[in-house]
């Protein structure tokens, strides 16, 4: 037996359907106020997913979580202890691999009103945690895994899904929000042990507010270090979002450009922090810059 | 001397460099705004195109080996 479900995660709709039942109410608790029944829908669906337990006798004794996109199976098969946490991977492979109205980059993106700051990274810098602690300390969340950038401009459309947190940030994700919902750990994936955490009721509700990209900044948390805030030059800035772009060169022109008018019209820092209160202070002084 | 085309090129306003793009094989270069200059000179069809200018023997060399310009 499996559970469908219609996710509407702005700018995209999309049909799940879940053979386990524990990863299914992880699902419903995440994404909840979000969801409704496919029977009664009758809007256009952008991705179809399914997750559903491998076939023939290993279902009984070894089941494992297949995660498929319209019939195409893009992952091998994971634990079913680790089957959330494939479905939230298949829909960033989905979104990243396959939609080309937006220019794409690894990133998480946080805005106060309508002025957003981008966040790229690679895996390690902390972004996560920062996302998740920024998150419920005044910013919107618009994304914690990809900015969604409008070709030509500097508007970035929200995708607010729960926030994946992973290793020790776990514990110190659960001691700074004990009223937050969480996945169940899942562990021992390549990445490591990792949780979902559930954005925040107001970003969920500004899901379809876009905002503008004021500016860039490359994070790194670094327990040796004070706060250090290295500006970074428009060529360096690029760059940078260059390496972070999933499909700038697939949109060619349209790409490069838009990345272009980012770094020409926002600022842009490396930052190396260890307290993540005074990171948050330098944010805030960087956004009001541009009142 | 003149770009082969799909390749962009762009000088960031703060003068921290000129950027060259090839959006057909991804390549890209970033060199000093000192080492090269560039116009848009206008065709007849109303499009334009880059003519390169001043441009130091360290960035012609660059320029050739990823088969930027047209020679």
């Amino acid at each position: 037996m499996s559970e469908s479900f219609i996710l509407h995660c702005s700018p995209y709709v999309f049909e799940v359907d879940i053979s386990f039942k524990e990863v299914s109410a992880i699902f419903q608790s995440m994404y909840k106020g979000r969801l409704s029944n496919p029977d009664t829908f009758d809007g256009f669906i952008d991705y179809r997913f399914t997750l559903r337990n491998t076939a023939s006798i290993r279902q009984f004794f070894k089941p494992q979580a297949r995660f498929l996109c319209d019939d195409y199976e893009p992952f091998k098969p994971l634990s079913r202890q680790q089957g959330y946490a494939l479905l939230e991977w298949g829909l960033n492979w989905a979104v990243s691999a396959q939609e080309f109205s937006y220019v794409i980059i690894h990133a998480a993106v946080l805005a106060k009103g309508d002025k957003a700051i981008v966040f790229p990274a690679a895996s390690g810098s902390g972004k996560s945690t920062l996302t998740a602690y920024l998150s419920r300390h005044g910013w919107r969340l618009l994304s914690d895994e990809m900015a969604l950038i409008v070709p030509h401009s500097t508007s970035v459309t929200p995708f607010v899904r729960p926030i994946c947190l992973k290793n020790a940030s776990i514990n110190l994700a659960k001691s700074w929000f004990p009223e937050a919902s969480f996945s169940s750990i899942a562990r021992e994936t390549h990445k490591g042990d990792i949780i979902h955490m559930q954005p925040d009721a107001l970003s969920v509700e500004c899901a379809d507010m876009p905002a503008n990209i004021v500016s860039v900044i490359f994070p790194k948390y670094d327990p040796s270090r004070f706060l250090d805030i290295y500006q970074l030059d428009k060529a360096s800035c690029f760059q940078g979002l260059a390496k972070n772009a999933f499909n700038h060169s697939i949109l060619g022109s349209d790409g490069v450009r838009t990345l272009i008018n980012i770094a020409e019209k926002g600022s842009c820092y490396e930052v190396h922090y260890s307290d993540i209160k005074e990171l948050n202070a330098f944010l805030d002084e960087v956004v009001q810059a541009h009142d | 001397m003149q770009l082969r085309s799909g390749v962009h090129v762009h000088k960031f306003t703060d003068s921290s460099g000129i950027l060259f793009y090839n959006i057909f094989s991804e390549e890209s270069v970033i060199v000093a705004v000192e080492q090269c200059s560039f116009e848009l000179a206008e065709n007849s069809d109303g499009t334009e195109t880059v003519v390169l200018s001043d441009v130091s023997s360290d960035v012609m060399e660059q320029l050739i080996s990823k088969r930027f310009v047209k020679r």
